[in-house]
């Protein structure tokens, strides 16, 4: 089973995807439309800073077993039988509150999904556009190569191999030599390590 | 393999379902004393406010289960036989089992005022919320205040109805909360149109011409239609005293939750378990909690023996105004150190008690974004690697407190 | 092939995908497709870059930050992004007419013998306009005085551009209210850039003001400058034919492009091209014959004064390449590909750079002056004939015939096929013969189905009894489909159709390169002026249907300014401003009675500009 998978080391913080996951969560599907909708779309990935060094993206893990779906006592949230992902039938929601408790992800949020009602929002790993065969829209949205679609097992035999060419070749060197990212998060790091040595 | 469960609220519900998906083959018969197919008990409050109707409280149907599984509504237990491994029902039937689960949950408190005709009702079943419902003509009290009782007054202000909470302790939530906490709490719920009278009892309820009147310690007098009673609940031990099963606060159960009887378990509000917070067993009666330990008696059930590791006191309260998330142990004792933060600005207020450096309690205050991360690290005991001073001003963000994890 | 007719209506240009594709070759569509989806923070021009505390964005939903470090909310960044880029567009068209006024100057000091004036006639009247005694001087002598002049305007001397004169009295009024008046054709830029300095301009309509008097410093100055000046030193256009479309390449003849913009290039390329003993080396290399051809501005150039073939419009100018059977493309500057320097290396194709301005990699750099041009351009076409022989006659794939177009129609030209004034086309727009006229101009964009956009909006207009005067692309775009021929006239409506039948016209006038659009500026204000009315009460509208350039949004400004309702069919990226979008569609009528529309469907835009020209019918009291 696909699912989105995320590479910290890679986040440039553009926010891109989030301000596409809102997009694709829109009526209109377009910018200019989702910023006009009377209910407007939220998005469901977030990117936090960590200490000035690694940007962080932060989305629903589809946990299994899923700790908001044990909590949610209406029955809400539920797992889709066939592919897995764990989503929140609003209308069923009734606000309150317990599945951002038990989420050890800090992923769900609370907004109004129609006129004068609330529900839980989290990613819903844009099941539609699966059905449609397309990747998540996140995924689309990032360039850096920070959020990958795969399965996870094929995932690690990539980067196993990525690895293993490396150490053969010899390029162990060449891999700490400093590409325009990393140059960046470094010169960011020293910034702060100087703001800290004044305050 | 033969199992019978009694009860169909949250633990016994929840079981089931796990018992279907992972025992598919095993032969279930679930018994309730009540007529109705398995509904939320969390959402009576939500019904009694008209924001659910009847038909969406109820969960499943029996319907909606195999064959291999069978339902016997509006049916007492009344004895159990370890040694003969069977269940005695009422009207005289008799279930043999292989393993029973007893989740017959808790008794809610009632007071000695608190007699039949006298329009005072506990709100535990959906019966309750029902005649609850038809007497109140327009006011009621609440008397308790704790999340039963603020979420019962919350839920008839959606109905219109002018509720007063009689609240006996200084401040509401006092078994949870700490005074600043909830004093921002009270002055949201006042602010909806909720009365709060605190430290004060109900001493007596009378019955007038056709309205009630409520006598209060001080001896301050109320008129109203109808009295809800939010005093706590007891767990419902009296099946298993009666069946020899080892009783002490509720029904013993060791970290398998597994009785004193062979290969008959509990889950629910109707047994002790580890207070992740307090490291004390003790009742938490909560409705994810019991979801979760039915989980665990299931996987026992079918012999992945799975230790359940516990878990914490939490509630999470939400409405129009505001959302108020707690966990864990929130009042000060020795050896606990507190860090607590209010941002008028924002409306918001973070508190996070900690035990050395593991945080054992939390409450947070219209802040419930972070409220999951610190819930686990109270529930796993892991310690905050980063200064709790800028985590309850909301300089530090969630990615730094859980990079550790 | 299918595919293919998705991103183009040309046959050409579905060919030379195909041909891409096999050849490896990606194209600007494939890039294009590679940056999708592209940053939604930028398309709605909610992110700012100018200064070091930054960069910032605006959360268009609401949850992260409001305001930029500095504090500047989405309307002062959108504004100022979109400022600077009329900034950018008003800066290329001025640097295009300042080099012309160079070699004006050098014309008149002696300094070039490679250029002298053509029309003197037309020197004489602009000399004229500048307050320039043309009498008992010499040409030279009133070439360097004009020239003068003009750098006059380019500077801080003036209260006001010299061309504005031309414009209708109550049109100067309302800039003179709005304070848009352009003083400088630099000073504007410059105090564009200064003003969108972080802490400078923070109030969006002042910002877009000041962006309206840049725009109108090059409609009426650096565009205007470099259209007349062409005119005078190479030749005001008259009409005749010429062809357009890959198809004018020729497989037995040594081929020759010339892209980018000004025609100080292109026209001693021409000389060269023309030459003797550049014909017979040609020969003796095996070619028949030398064929000139050009692609965009530089060929609209060429195209109007020399009838000069066209092989394609901005989306073209990488496909050319792919044809295989190109020895030399010549650069100047402006809408140049950088991947065509890629590309060229794919075959035996040359490139040249030729100004200092405009270096790109893969390209052999031969820089012009005005006193070495000529010299320079017959070094370039020697080695582009000694490059035939390179050619690879198996991978040379000349796709389609050439399709022929009529050219030429400078306002001279237009006034003169109407016998020599205005009056005609005021009549038989009055009559209702002609209901309006309308600009078709701007570029490519490969967002847009390339020349869908310009065709059918065309097709439309004219069937609906309206004049269409294209520049730039669409002329590219109109002519490959065959709309700019007389014969066309079968495709407009009844009204439209005498009036073009009777003056051997087509339906859509060739007006021209994008610096001409200050020619139907020149139009609009003559017929204004003939009629006693404004420019906004006109019947007229412009369209910018498939625009990518900042020099576009520029245009776009100024054609507004002047009182002409202008419908793009790409949205700029303002979208993150209610305030500025509900300015721009409709807050800009109350001052200067025009405004913007975004439309990108043809069909749409075309019943929006015949409802706007029936409405301003309606107001003249004529029969709509």
């Amino acid at each position: 089973m696909k699912t989105v998978i995320v590479k910290p080391e890679r986040c440039v913080g553009c926010h891109q995807c989030s301000f596409q996951c809102a997009v694709a969560h829109s009526t209109s599907k377009t910018s200019m439309g989702a910023i006009s909708e009377s209910i407007l779309p939220k998005p469901r990935i977030r990117i936090y800073l960590s200490s000035g060094k690694e940007n962080f993206p932060n989305k629903c893990r589809h946990c299994e077993p899923a700790p908001c779906e044990m909590a949610c006592i209406t029955k809400a949230i539920y797992r889709e039988t066939k592919s897995g992902i764990v989503l929140i039938n609003q209308d069923r929601c009734i606000n309150c509150g317990m599945c951002a408790m038990a989420c050890p992800f800090a992923v769900v949020r609370y907004y109004p999904y129609i006129l004068n009602r609330e529900a839980a929002h989290k990613c819903d790993q844009c099941i539609d556009r699966q059905k449609e065969g397309k990747v998540p829209a996140c995924v689309e949205a990032c360039k850096a190569g920070a959020l990958l679609f795969d399965e996870v097992n094929k995932m690690m035999d990539k980067d196993a191999e990525k690895l293993a060419s490396l150490i053969y070749l010899g390029i162990r060197q060449r891999v700490s030599e400093p590409d325009t990212f990393s140059s960046l998060v470094a010169y960011k790091q020293k910034l702060n390590e100087i703001r800290r040595r004044q305050s | 393999m033969n199992i019978v469960i009694i009860g169909l609220s949250a633990a016994g519900l929840s079981c089931l379902n796990t018992l279907c998906k992972i025992s598919p083959q095993a032969k279930i018969t679930i018994i309730s004393d009540e007529k109705y197919p398995p509904y939320c008990r969390c959402l009576l409050t939500y019904y009694l406010g008209n924001a659910i109707p009847e038909q969406e409280l109820t969960i499943t149907k029996p319907a909606d289960y195999p064959s291999n599984v069978q339902f016997i509504l509006g049916q007492k237990a009344e004895h159990i036989d370890p040694q003969t491994k069977t269940v005695r029902l009422l009207d005289g039937r008799e279930l043999g089992y292989d393993k029973l689960l007893i989740a017959v949950g808790a008794d809610a408190i009632k007071p000695r005022y608190c007699a039949e005709g006298k329009r005072t009702f506990t709100l535990r079943y959906l019966d309750d919320a029902k005649k609850i419902a038809e007497t109140t003509k327009g006011r009621a009290v609440v008397s308790g205040g704790g999340f039963i009782g603020i979420k019962t007054a919350y839920g008839l202000l959606g109905r219109n109805i002018k509720t007063d909470m009689v609240v006996t302790s200084p401040y509401l939530l006092a078994m949870v909360l700490d005074e600043t906490t909830a004093r921002h709490l009270e002055k949201d719920i006042t602010g909806m149109g909720i009365g709060i009278i605190t430290g004060e009892d109900v001493t007596d309820i009378r019955l007038g011409n056709d309205e009630l009147k409520v006598y209060l310690s001080s001896g301050r007098e109320l008129e109203t239609d109808v009295v809800v009673i939010g005093k706590g609940v007891k767990p419902s031990v009296a099946l298993a005293q009666a069946s020899g099963i080892k009783v002490n606060e509720g029904i013993s159960v060791n970290e398998f939750l597994e009785t004193s009887a062979p290969d008959v378990f509990a889950a629910g509000d109707c047994c002790a378990t580890m207070d992740l917070a307090r490291n004390k067993v003790q009742i938490i009666g909560l409705w994810p909690t019991a979801v979760e330990q039915g989980y665990f008696v299931a996987l026992n059930m079918s012999g992945n023996r799975s230790r359940y590791p516990g878990s914490v006191a939490m509630n999470s309260l939400k409405t129009k105004a505001f959302h108020l998330i707690s966990a864990g142990i929130l009042k000060g004792e020795p050896g606990l150190t507190v860090y607590e933060k209010h941002i008028p600005s924002r409306k918001q207020f973070k508190k996070i008690v900690f035990r050395d450096d593991v945080p054992v309690g939390m409450a947070f205050y219209n802040c419930p974004e972070e409220a999951g991360l610190f819930v686990n690290l109270i529930k796993k005991a892991l310690p905050l690697m980063v200064n709790p001073e800028k985590v309850v001003s909301g300089d530090v963000s969630i990615s730094d407190i859980m990079k550790p994890l | 092939m299918s595919e293919y007719k998705d991103l183009t209506i040309c046959k050409d240009a579905q060919i030379m995908l195909k041909k891409a594709q096999e050849d490896g070759i990606e194209t600007a569509w494939d890039r294009l497709k590679k940056q999708q989806p592209q940053c939604g923070y930028c398309e709605l021009g909610v992110s700012c870059r100018i200064c070091a505390m930054g960069p910032c964005r605006i959360d268009p939903f609401g949850e992260g930050p409001q305001l930029g470090v500095c504090g500047a909310d989405a309307d002062i960044i959108v504004a100022r992004n979109l400022a600077r880029m009329v900034g950018a567009g008003s800066a290329s068209h001025s640097d295009h007419g300042r080099d012309i006024v160079d070699v004006l100057h050098k014309i008149g000091l002696d300094k070039t013998s490679c250029y002298n004036i053509t029309d003197a006639v037309k020197l004489k009247s602009v000399a004229k306009e500048y307050g320039i005694k043309t009498d008992g001087i010499s040409e030279k002598e009133i070439a360097r005085q004009l020239a003068e002049a003009m750098m006059d305007d380019y500077g801080m001397k003036k209260d006001m551009l010299t061309f504005i004169s031309r414009v209708p009295k109550q049109r100067v009024d309302i800039w003179k209210k709005a304070r848009v008046v352009p003083r400088g054709i630099d000073r504007e830029v410059t105090e564009m850039m200064h003003r969108t300095h972080m802490g400078v301009d923070n109030n969006y309509v002042s910002i877009l003001l000041q962006a309206v008097r840049s725009s109108l410093a090059d409609g009426y100055g650096g565009s205007m400058i470099g259209t007349e000046l062409s005119d005078i030193i190479f030749g005001t256009p008259t009409p005749g034919m010429s062809e357009i479309n890959l198809g004018v390449l020729k497989e037995d003849q040594v081929n020759i492009l010339v892209h980018g913009h000004s025609p100080i290039v292109s026209e001693m390329i021409y000389i060269a091209v023309e030459d003797k003993e550049m014909l017979a080396l040609a020969k003796s290399k095996g070619a028949t014959g030398i064929n000139l051809a050009g692609l965009c501005c530089s060929g609209n150039e060429m195209m109007m004064r020399k009838k000069i073939p066209m092989a394609g419009n901005h989306l073209m100018t990488e496909l050319v390449i792919v044809t295989g059977a190109v020895e030399a493309i010549i650069v100047d500057y402006q809408c140049i590909m950088p991947s065509m320097g890629q590309i060229s290396q794919c075959y035996h194709t040359k490139m040249y750079t030729t100004s200092d301005k405009a270096k790109f990699n893969f390209m052999e750099h031969v820089e012009f002056t005005p006193e070495n041009a000529r010299e320079q351009a017959f070094k370039i076409v020697r080695e582009a004939i000694e490059n035939f022989a390179r050619r690879d006659k198996n991978r040379v794939l000349i796709p389609d015939a050439p399709v022929k177009s009529m050219t030429g129609f400078s306002v001279e030209a237009i006034v003169g096929a109407l016998g020599g004034t205005l009056t005609p086309l005021i009549d038989a727009i009055k009559a209702g013969k002609i209901k309006g006229a309308v600009g078709v101009v701007g570029c490519n964009n490969p967002k847009i189905k390339h020349d869908y956009g310009h065709v059918e909006l065309i097709k439309g207009l004219i069937a609906n009894d309206i004049l269409v005067l294209t520049t730039g692309c669409v002329n590219v775009a109109a002519g490959k489909a065959g709309l700019q021929v007389p014969e066309a006239k079968e495709l407009a409506g009844p009204g439209l159709k005498e009036i073009c039948g009777a003056l051997g016209i087509p339906p859509s006038l060739h007006v021209g390169s994008c610096v001409d659009n200050s020619r139907i500026m020149v139009i609009a204000s003559a017929l204004a002026n003939a009629i006693g009315v404004d420019i906004d009460q006109l019947p007229l509208a412009a369209a910018a249907p498939e625009w990518y350039s900042e020099k576009a949004v520029a245009i776009a400004f100024y054609a507004m300014a002047s009182g002409i309702y202008t419908v793009l069919g790409i949205m700029p990226p303002i979208g993150g401003s209610k305030k500025v979008v509900d300015l721009a569609t409709s807050g800009l009528n109350d001052v200067f009675g025009a405004c913007f529309a975004v439309e990108p469907d043809p069909v749409k835009s075309c019943a929006l500009i015949t409802a706007h020209i029936a409405a301003k019918r309606k107001s003249l009291g004529l029969e709509v």
